[in-house]
Order: structure tokens, then sequence, then C-alpha cells
């Protein structure tokens, strides 16, 4: 869908060519995927969270993993079940017997990237717990708030299969995600690589991460300075007036997915080495940012939710 | 309707439909304001007061009794006043008053609707009434008034201004059609039916004369008729324009005699023949004014009485133009009948002893008829008469107080001590009024008679001649045969008169605008059946075939809608794009002959798709694309403008032929 | 009226062979008045009256093109209804957009027996414009077509059309009965929680454990040398909640149908998770407006379904 090879000349700066490596480093650990990857990361850079949502074993978690290798973050994996408590996340009051006192025990989401594996099996509590803490970035425990690091993402896996016992997001939490990315399975080419090449999680050892803390940081500013036009705001805008509009869809696009759509195609236009977005930085982020949002009327009818974005893309002439 | 509860504070906009209702109608009553009975048009304004009033502060309305009750009473006072409804004058007034009647249960957008096409129809009334060119301005602005109101009535929260606009605009575009069925619908040769319409008076000559009257026509600037001489144009003195002849007097008034019907006398017509147009303008009266003295009728629509009147079929309603030829001088031969013997040198028998005495004893001076003018000629002259405007008001014994006391008098005065004179001394006579003179307009190479050019003289019956004219003005006011009343006598007349008389400049205006004048009334006014055939004889067409006729009106209708159709859909074209949009479009337009672009493509995913079709295209195409999605969507450069342009020229530069084929 | 086209595939844009045009009772008005104004105008051979009549005439003509124009490529974008609770009023909400320059003022929007709702559409805009519906009963309530018109600038002539597309109007339950919502169901029994406060039922003390919060602990116990003990509550079944038609069998079908939408509505309100036991349906715990949906659809069209369509 994108050129990136008829980047404008203006790329090239030392940002953008770090973030290609970032890229090409991640494409060595997932093979065969690299819209996803680059979708992945636009959302980060968006600083927005994932939800990477398909059947187990393609490699969600490796993914996440990667990242946070990659971008030098410090990262803790969640495996979420149905008893998990949200202080199991959050963290817990511990009394001190020594000092008879209550001290506040952090839990894992005190990281900067935070894996929740199969977020939908937790209760709907610990869901909302996690969620909670997402939106504010930060966490209130017994009276006190604690703020979470900088910089701070939730990468969420999801079996959409997988419907025994689960407890499916409700749509005003799905809107927390940034984007939904599904990875699906790998072409055969990189099906045969990945059978002869055992674990992909131990290639990660021997890789060094590319970006730092503050490199992500300066990544995530550098991101929201990328400009936006009338013209685009205008696009932006029509395409988001086309899914409240369009008779098939039950709810449009709320106000904060306006907002995620553009910080999307930023962090988007920002990897193809752009300083301003264009109409096709939307149209390559649609997709992922609309996909969990909208919803058929009549779900049996069509196929696929990418077909939406797709049909609302071709819906919208460019002004 | 009565007892209405209190009504919150007027809402000022959702009163506008009916204030521009209001003022539709309002238009309609100020059009006939001049020419209803006063009193009917302050009613009619003043109900639009109160309708207004009471919609503005939530007062009640009169109830459906009283409004009949108010109705009855003013349908009365219209027929006491008029004895009839029927008629212009009656009906126009009725309308006035019962529309404004009508205006105080206006409640919705049909009421409204109902009072605009009432307004409308006071429009038609006041075509019907007058249609002289100061006032067409004022007719155009009523419709245009009416038209607007229709707007805000359908649209409410249409401003004034948008109203205004509007409706214009509509009728602008209207203009052309209306022309084109206005010259070729065809028009009919007569009517069908007739509402009485002399029932308005205008000001003119009219069949009486009191020795003033005609003094009070002196200070109209009004145009009388106007005449295009076809050949010779005869000298100011012999400039007399015949109209009413009165024969009986009875010591103050002299009056025609209306019942006689005896054609006219065969005449020996002496000198040059004269052929000219009259003009006549409406006068609600018959005559019609022609040279004297006219040879025959001109046409159906006049005769020629006995005494050498032209006198119309019907009143002038409507102006009418006429052909005619008249002698300045002419011979009758035969004796004077008995009848008009008897008729001419009647007097009232105990009136103006001294001018009997006079005349008595100057005849016997006087060795003829003849000679005996002369004598009553040069008593006027040298008797220390003075012409004026503002003679003295005269006795019981006019004639005597006038001949012997004042001695001041305007024409009127001297043509009836002239005629009284003469049949005191038995000589037939009679009193001529008419007009004398007459203003060149070189613009539109007619004389102008206006009301101030009215006069009266005599004609007395001179054996071996017949009637002869004789003017008894002539012998005071010499002056007066050459020039106008204006000139002779500046001092007398109002302000008004006399500054437009003093400024050329003003002169020269007046005189176009009675040029313009003569135009609309000939070639609007008059526009007829004739004036059609005329029409498309220039047209090249001689013998216009209906047929033929109305398949070239449909033609030019369907030309017309096309033409209103195309402006209007320019008006809802889409929106135009801004120059680099522009730009953009014509690229993809060039570009569209190898790959079209898709709506919802954008340039860079453009270029991608047109050159993995036509690689070759690369290096020309993809800098312009490139260029347009950072001028579209980057930073606004310094100097944006500059670089659309550039952006524009190249996109005009770019020659696909050559691009596609040369690689 | 029989329909002329098809059923339109939103969005549409009206084009000129689908557009009706007649005068209004005011446009007959106005020819009627055109046509004395000619007869005196020709019976008087008076030419201003004809001049004015032709004029008028030329007149009404521009305004019909224009009112014809004020409709012609109007788009209807789209056309839905949202569903409502019955005994309420509900809309029909169309967008309608205009793309061209020029401003189309009072287009008037009507269903088929519904009141006029009219609008301006600036130039270049999109207008959402609510058309009432009434909402008597629960079910559907099913509207095939659109009457879109204008009788803009004069109002002498209004320019129509149809706009075939069917509306489906979700009418629920009207919310209605007095019965608590049921404590909780059999399956729901048990689940425990410790979090919970407030009303909940109190079950007894329990030793502490890491991760119990101290808001629980029970000082008062503690205080009087005691081990540190938790409270523990069982949260009346504020975690699920089941719903069942059958369970109110002492009603009509209706009052059922009220009742069960009064607790969806409620249950929703208090951000319980609920879930509906119908004879042919059932509805698995959930909560968000979703679910909510979908659990008021599935009451609105109960023994309905075959008709529906």
């Amino acid at each position: 869908m994108s050129a990136p090879d008829l980047a404008v000349a203006a790329a090239g700066d030392a940002d953008a060519a770090t973030l290609t490596r970032v890229l090409a480093t991640l494409e060595t650990v997932i093979l065969g995927k690299p819209a996803q990857i680059r979708l992945c990361l636009a959302c980060l850079l968006a600083r927005g969270h994932l939800l990477i949502e398909d059947v187990p074993g393609v490699g969600k978690t490796t993914l996440a993993h990667a990242l946070a290798h990659v971008l030098g973050l410090s990262w803790q994996r969640v495996q979420f079940t149905s008893d998990l408590l949200p202080s199991d996340i959050i963290g817990v009051s511990v009394f001190d017997r020594a000092s008879q006192q209550f001290h506040f025990r952090r839990g894992p989401i005190f990281t900067q990237l935070l894996l929740a594996d199969e977020v939908n099996r937790a209760s709907p509590r610990t869901q909302s717990a996690l969620l909670e803490a997402m939106e504010e970035r930060q966490v209130s425990a017994d009276g006190t708030t604690y703020v979470l690091p900088e910089p701070f993402f939730v990468v969420a896996t999801q079996n959409p299969h997988e419907q025994l016992g689960t407890f499916g997001l409700p749509e005003s939490q799905l809107d927390r995600f940034l984007m939904r990315v599904v990875l699906g399975y790998p072409d055969a080419a990189h099906e045969r690589e990945l059978l002869r090449g055992g674990d992909r999680r131990e290639l990660l050892a021997g890789i060094a991460p590319v970006l730092s803390t503050a490199g992500v940081l300066v990544v995530q500013r550098a991101v929201r300075e990328v400009y936006v036009a009338d013209a685009l705001l205008d696009y932006a805008q029509a395409l988001i007036v086309r899914t409240r509009a369009a008779a098939d869809l039950k709810l449009g696009l709320s106000p904060r997915a306006g907002q995620g759509l553009i910080r999307a195609a930023q962090a988007w236009s920002f990897l193809a080495g752009r300083r301003s977005v264009l109409p096709e930085d939307l149209q390559a982020v649609l997709p992922s940012v609309v996909a969990h949002r909208l919803e058929r009327r009549d779900p049996a009818e069509h196929a696929g939710d990418t077909d939406v974005a797709a049909e609302i893309i071709r819906a919208v002439p460019i002004p | 309707m009565s007892g209405a509860p209190a009504v919150p504070a007027p809402d000022l906009a959702a009163l506008r439909p009916l204030l521009w209702t209001c003022a539709a109608f309002a238009g309609g009553v100020l059009l006939h304001a001049d020419r209803v009975p006063p009193w009917a048009a302050a009613v009619a304004l003043l109900l639009v007061g109160w309708r207004l009033l009471t919609a503005y502060r939530g007062g009640a309305d009169p109830g459906v009794a009283a409004r009949a009750v108010l109705a009855l009473a003013l349908v009365a006072i219209v027929l006491a006043r008029f004895h009839t409804l029927n008629g212009l004058a009656a009906g126009t007034t009725l309308l006035l008053l019962m529309a404004g009647l009508k205006l105080l249960e206006t409640r919705g957008a049909r009421d409204q609707v109902v009072m605009v096409a009432a307004g409308l129809f006071l429009l038609l009334a006041a075509c019907l009434d007058r249609q002289d060119l100061a006032r067409a301005p004022l007719y155009g602005l009523q419709a245009w008034l009416s038209c607007a109101a229709l707007a805000v009535i359908a649209a409410p929260a249409t401003s004034a201004r948008a109203a205004m606009s509007l409706a214009g605009r509509a009728l602008l575009l209207a203009v052309p059609l209306a022309l084109l069925l206005f010259v070729f619908f065809p028009r009919l040769p007569g009517a069908f039916w007739a509402i009485p319409r002399n029932d308005l008076a205008l000001s003119g000559l009219s069949d009486t004369m009191t020795p003033g009257s005609i003094g009070k026509l002196a200070t109209s600037y009004d145009a009388a008729f106007r005449v295009q001489f076809l050949g010779p144009i005869p000298p100011p003195q012999e400039r007399y324009w015949r109209g009413p002849v009165l024969h009986e007097f009875d010591g103050q008034t002299w009056r025609r005699n209306a019942f006689d019907l005896r054609a006219p006398v065969p005449r020996v017509h002496v000198g040059t023949a004269y052929r000219y147009r009259v003009q006549l303008e409406a006068s609600r009266q018959r005559w019609w004014f022609a040279l004297d003295t006219p040879v025959g009728a001109p046409d159906a629509r006049a005769r020629l009485t006995y005494d050498d009147q032209l006198m119309g079929a019907d009143p002038l309603n409507d102006p009418v133009s006429f052909d005619a030829l008249s002698y300045t001088h002419t011979a009758v031969m035969q004796p004077l009948e008995p009848a008009a013997q008897h008729q001419d040198t009647a007097l009232p028998a105990s009136r103006n002893p001294r001018t009997h005495a006079l005349a008595a004893s100057l005849r016997e001076r006087a060795g003829s008829d003849a000679a005996y003018v002369q004598a009553v000629l040069g008593y006027l002259r040298d008797g220390g008469f003075v012409y004026s405007l503002e003679p003295e008001r005269l006795g019981p014994d006019a004639i005597d107080d006038f001949l012997f006391r004042t001695r001041v008098g305007f024409c009127g005065h001297y043509a009836s001590a002239f005629v009284v004179l003469m049949r005191a001394a038995g000589v037939p006579s009679r009193v001529v009024t008419g007009y004398l003179g007459g203003e060149w307009i070189p613009f539109g190479d007619y004389f102008l008679v206006r009301q101030a050019d009215a006069h009266a003289w005599a004609e007395v019956w001179l054996v071996g001649h017949g009637w002869t004219r004789v003017d008894p003005t002539a012998v005071v006011a010499p002056e007066r045969l050459q020039r106008g009343i204006i000139d002779l006598l500046p001092q007398e007349l109002p302000v008004r008169a006399r500054l437009l008389h003093a400024s050329p400049w003003l002169m020269q205006l007046l005189q176009r605008w009675d040029a313009a004048n003569a135009w609309w009334t000939n070639h609007v006014v008059r526009f007829d059946y004739d004036s059609q055939l005329d029409v498309l004889a220039r047209l090249g067409i001689r013998s216009p075939d209906a047929r033929y006729l109305g398949w070239a009106f449909m033609l030019a209708l369907c030309g017309w809608l096309a033409l209103i159709a195309w402006h209007l859909r320019r008006a809802m074209a889409p929106l135009r794009p801004d120059p680099l949009a522009r730009a953009y479009a014509r690229l993809c337009r060039k570009l569209a002959r190898i790959v079209p672009r898709a709506p919802h493509q954008g340039p860079l995913d453009f270029a991608a798709a047109l050159i993995a079709r036509h690689p070759q295209a690369q290096a020309a195409v993809l800098p312009l694309l490139t260029r347009y999605a950072e001028l579209r969507y980057g930073p606004p450069p310094e100097r944006a403008e500059r670089e659309i342009e550039e952006f524009s020229r190249d996109v005009g530069r770019l020659s696909l032929a050559r691009t596609v084929r040369d690689r | 009226m029989r329909r002329r086209q098809g059923e339109d595939h939103l969005p549409v844009a009206l084009e000129r062979r689908r557009l009706y045009i007649l005068p209004t009772r005011g446009g007959l008005a106005f020819t009627a008045l055109l046509f004395l104004m000619m007869l005196a105008g020709l019976n008087y051979a008076n030419s201003l009256a004809l001049f004015f009549t032709f004029l008028l005439t030329g007149f009404a003509l521009v305004v019909m093109q224009q009112c014809h124009r004020n409709l012609l490529g109007t788009e209807v974008i789209a056309a839905v209804a949202p569903a409502v609770f019955a005994r309420s009023t509900g809309a029909v909400q169309l967008t309608l957009a205009n793309s061209s320059a020029a401003a189309r003022p009072l287009l008037e929007a009507a269903l088929r027996a519904g009141t006029l709702v009219s609008a301006d559409l600036p130039a270049g805009t999109q207008r959402r414009i609510e058309l009432p519906l009434a909402a008597p009963a629960r079910g559907v309530v099913r509207i095939e077509r659109v009457r879109l018109s204008t009788a803009w600038p004069f109002g002498l002539f209004r320019v129509w059309t149809w706009v075939h597309t069917p509306v489906t109007l979700l009418v629920y339950p009207h919310p209605h009965g007095a019965l608590p919502i049921p404590a909780h169901s059999a399956r729901a029994a048990g689940a425990r929680s410790q979090l919970g406060a407030g009303a909940d039922e109190w079950v007894g003390l329990r030793p502490f454990r890491d991760g119990d919060s101290p808001r629980q602990v029970d000082w008062k116990a503690y205080a009087r040398e005691a081990p540190l003990l938790v409270k523990e509550y069982v949260q009346g079944a504020s975690e699920l909640r089941m719903f069942e038609y059958a369970q109110l069998a002492h009603l009509d079908q209706e009052a059922r149908l009220s009742q069960l939408a009064r607790w969806v509505v409620d249950a929703e309100a208090q951000g319980e998770r609920y879930g509906l036991i119908l004879p042919k349906l059932r509805l698995a715990a959930d909560r968000g407006p979703e679910h909510r949906h979908r659990c008021l659809a599935a009451l609105a069209l109960f023994g309905l379904e075959d008709t529906a369509r």
C-alpha cells in the first residue's frame, strides 16, 4: 500500500536511519511480517498501546519481546488467567511484620513494556484495572498514586477464536488500544525457514539493543513534530465522518480514535522518513486503528474487518 | 380571537414575513395614493400599521363581527362616494380597503401570499390607470418588492438583502423572456369588455370655460400632445391647436353645444397643406387636438364636427396617435345657416349693458363687420389693457367689469369679451379653446405642446370668408404668438417653473426627458398589433405566418430556458478548487491517458502505480507528484504562491507522449 | 404510490430523472394572477400590464428552475435509525451532503406520514437531519422510503423525490416493572471476592495473606492481640446476573419483556455483568453498550423473528 522507496527526499536524518535499523533487526527475528512489524513500531512510537490478535504460536510473544529488546526497554510479561487479581498486576501492600507497617510492593506493571498475554482470559475486574492504568499511566493503591515509568507501553495479546471461559474486552476498553494488529500465518518460504531455524527467542539473546529509553523518548517527540497539513486534516475528517454516516456500521469512530489515527499516521510517516503526513500514511494505519473499533451491523454479511477500512478508504476521495 | 392571552416578548425574526407582506401591500397602496380618495389610502395604510402593531405588541385583533361591520361600512362609503363599485377608481378603492381588512386576519404563509397577490393586483390596476414613463420604475419596484416578499414568506430566515437579491436576480433573468413575449405575443385588435374609467379626471382643457379657467393650466408643465410635421412647418403665429369650440354663454361660463351632429360645411382650403402626426396624451376627454383647421377626420376613431372640431368616439383613456392634414386658412362660400346664426349671436339679455352700448357705438362707426372687428381690436389695443395670469375677480356683469373697470386679463378674458362685443353687434362669433405654440424638442424632432400652452381665441363669421380666426390676445400681448407663456409672464409663475426656465441646462434636461417620454409612449405604451407587424417587417418577415412565428417563438423560449439552466448550473458547480488543486487535477488528467488515478489514491501511491506500469515515466512524473505531495501536505514553504505557480507551469510543460515514447 | 426505481444504494446523488416538480398552492394562485393580468393587458391593450405579466411569467419559469436546482445533485449519504425504547419517539437520521459551491437552503425531508423537517445545507457541507418516528410498541418499525423536497426560493413550486432506502427502527420493550433485580442466579452463587465493599454480605474471617488490602484487615481484632485477620465478604451476585424469562411466569409476555428490559437497563447502569435467558436464546453474561444492545434487541424481537424480515 505504501511506497517506502519513494520517500520524500527530505528523509535520512539520524533518527530515521536508526529506525531503519530497528526495523531490519526486528525482521530478522519475526520473519515475513515487515508490514505488521512496521505497524507495531509505529504504534509504540505514537505512544499508543498495542493489541495483537491471533491464534497462539504465530509469534505474538516473540514480537513483543523483540520490540522491548531492540528498543532497549525494560519489560515484563504477565500471563492473564481467570484467577489473576488486579493486585497481581498493579502491586500489593505487604505487611512487614518486622516494622509493623505496610509497604507497597510494585506489581509487574511498573515497567516500560508490559506484555499482557491473553488479556481476554482475565476477569473483567482485572482487565479494567489494567486498562485504567494504561489510560492514566499511573496506578492508585490504598490512596497513594504511583506514576508508571516513561515510556510505558502495553502490548496485549488476545486469541480471537477462544471464546470458552474468556471475557472479550468491551468496546469502551478496546478504544484504549491505539492499534490492533493481526499477525497471521507466515507464508510458505518463511514457514520453512522457521522450521529450520528453531526457536526464534534464542536469537534475541544475541541481538544488541538498537535504541535506548532516551532514544525512544526522542523519537516519540520527533513523531509529534511531523507536520499535519490542513488538507490532511480535511481528509482524516472525511474518513471519520464516513464511518459515522455509514449505514452498515453500528458506531462511528470516537474523537479519541480520530486523534489516535493522526498520531499513528505521524509515526508511520516518520518511519518512512517523511516530515509531513500524506494521505497514504493515513490509509496505511487506518485498518489497524479502525479494525477493533468498528463493528458491522450485520457481521454475517461481511467477512474480515479490514474490509471495512478498505471500503471506507475507497469511498472517500482524497480532496 | 378575543381575549388573547398575554404574548411573550415579540420575536422580530418571526415577524419578518408579515413585515414583508405589509410592505408589498403598502407598496401597492402607495401606487394609488394620489388617485383614490385620500381617506381610502389613509385607511388602508392605517390598517397596515394596526396589523403590524398588534403583531408586535401581541394585542387582540378585532373579532369577526367587528371586521364584518367595518367591511360593510367601508363598502357603503365607497358606494356613496362613487355611486358604483364598478369602474377602475371605485374598484381600486374597494380593493385597497378590503385587502387592508384581509390583512388583519392574515395568519399563516397562505394568507400572506394572498396579500402579496393583492399587492401585485394593485400593480395591475396602476398599470391600467397610468402608464407614464416616470411611473414605470415605481411599478418595477413594486414587482421586485412583491417577489422579495414571496421569498421571505417561503423562507422566513432570509435576510432583507438576500431576499431582494434573490428576487432581483430572478427578475433580471426573466427580462429577456419578458421582452421577447412583449414584442411577439399576439395582441388583440379590440377590447372584450370595458370598465368605465372616465371617473378619474386629468388636468387639461374641459368643455366649459370661465374667463379665468385657462389661466389655471398655465402653470402646468405636463405634456398635452406632441406633433411631428411630415413636411413644411407652419410659422409660430399659425400654430393654433384647435380644441373645444364654445357657443353658449350665460354671462359667466362658456359652454359647448354638445348635441349638434350636423356635418361640417364644405369649404375652400387656402395656402400650404400641413401634414403631421399628433400623439395625444391620455386626457379622459374626447377632443383630439389638431392644427387649425383640420381637413376631415383622420380615421374611424374620430369625426369632424360641424364646428371643425375633431371628436373621438371614446374618451382618451390611453394615449392615441393619428395622422392629419390641415390648412391654416379656409373660406366658406355659403351663407351661415339660420340656426347657426341664431346660436352664435345669442347673449343673456339682461347682462353687461355697458358692453352692449360700446358695441352699438363701435358698430355704428364701422362700415362693415370686418371694419367692426378691427375697431374692437383697436379698442382692446389702445384701451390700456394688461395681459396677466392674475386678474382681479369679476362681478356679476363680468364683461362690463373687465372692459371698463379691471382691464387686466388672460386670454380667456379677451376671447370672451371680444365674442360678447361681436355678438352684441349681431356678428356671429364663437370662442375656440385649444393651445397656441409648442416647444421644439430637438432630440425627437417634434413640437411639445404643454398644458401651459392652453389658449382661447375667437372666430367671427365674415360674409364671403366664412369663419375667421381672430385672436384678441394677440393685440394686447403680441409676443404671445412667438413665445410661450413662461417667457411672457415669468414673474407670475411659480418659483419652480421659473427656476427650470432660468437654467438652460435644466431646460435641456427637461426636453430630453420629454423626448424619452415621447419614445416611451410611442414605442412602449402604444405598442400594438400594427407595431408588431412593423417589427416583424423590419426583421424581414413580410407576411407573418402564425405557425411559423409560433415555432420561432418556441425556439426562442427554449433557448432562453437553456440559458437560464446554464446560468444556474454554473452557480451550483462544485466548489472551485484552489490553484494547486487545479494544477494537480490537470496533471492527473494528463496522466489519466496512461494510468488513471483512483479518487482515493494519494500522490505517492499514484506514482508507484504509474511507475509500475510505465517505468520510463519515472523521471518525468515522480518529481512532479513528489512536489505536489510536499506542497499540499508539507509545511507551507516561504513563497508558496510562487512555488505553486511554478508547479502549475511544469505541469503544463509535461508532455506525456514524449515521456512515454522516447525512452 | 408505486416504486418507479429500484432500491437506492446509499450514498446516492439525486439526478434529474427522479425529481418531480409541481406548483404549490401559492404557485397556482400566482399563475391565476398572471392569467388575470394577461387578460386585462390584452383586453385593454395595456402595454405595461402585459409587460409585467410577461416579466412575472419569466420570473416563475426562472423560479421553477432554481427550485429544481436546489434539490438536484443533493447527496444522500446515509439513513439510519438508532434503536429506541417503546412509547418514545425514535428518529430516522438522514445524512445529506452538498458538494456544490452554492448553498441549498430549506431542504425538506419527510417520512411517509411524518411531519416535514427542513434544514439548510450550506455549500460543501454535510448535515444530519432527524426525522421523528413514533415507536409505540416494541419490535421493528420499517421505513421504505424518505421524501426529499424543497420549495425554495419563492415557495411557488415544490420539487420532490423519493429515496427508496429501507430503514429499520428497532424498538426495545418499554423498560418497566417493579420487581427488584434478582439477587443472583444459581450459577453465579459462590463466586467470591475479597475486594468488594459496602453492602455485601459478610461471610467470616480468614487469616491474612500477602496481597490482601489493608482496608479489609480486621484491625479491631488485631488490636485485641489476635492474629492479622481479613474480613471476607460474598458479593451479592454483583459479578454475574442472569435474567430469566421463565422466572416471571406470573406476568404476561409483554410485561415480562418490559421487566427484563428494566433489569438490563439498570444492571448496565450499575456497571454489572448480566446475561439473558429466553426460551430459545441464551446470552452469556457480559456488559458494555454493545451487550446491552444485544440483550434489548433480543427482547425487542422476542417472538417476532419470523415476521420481522
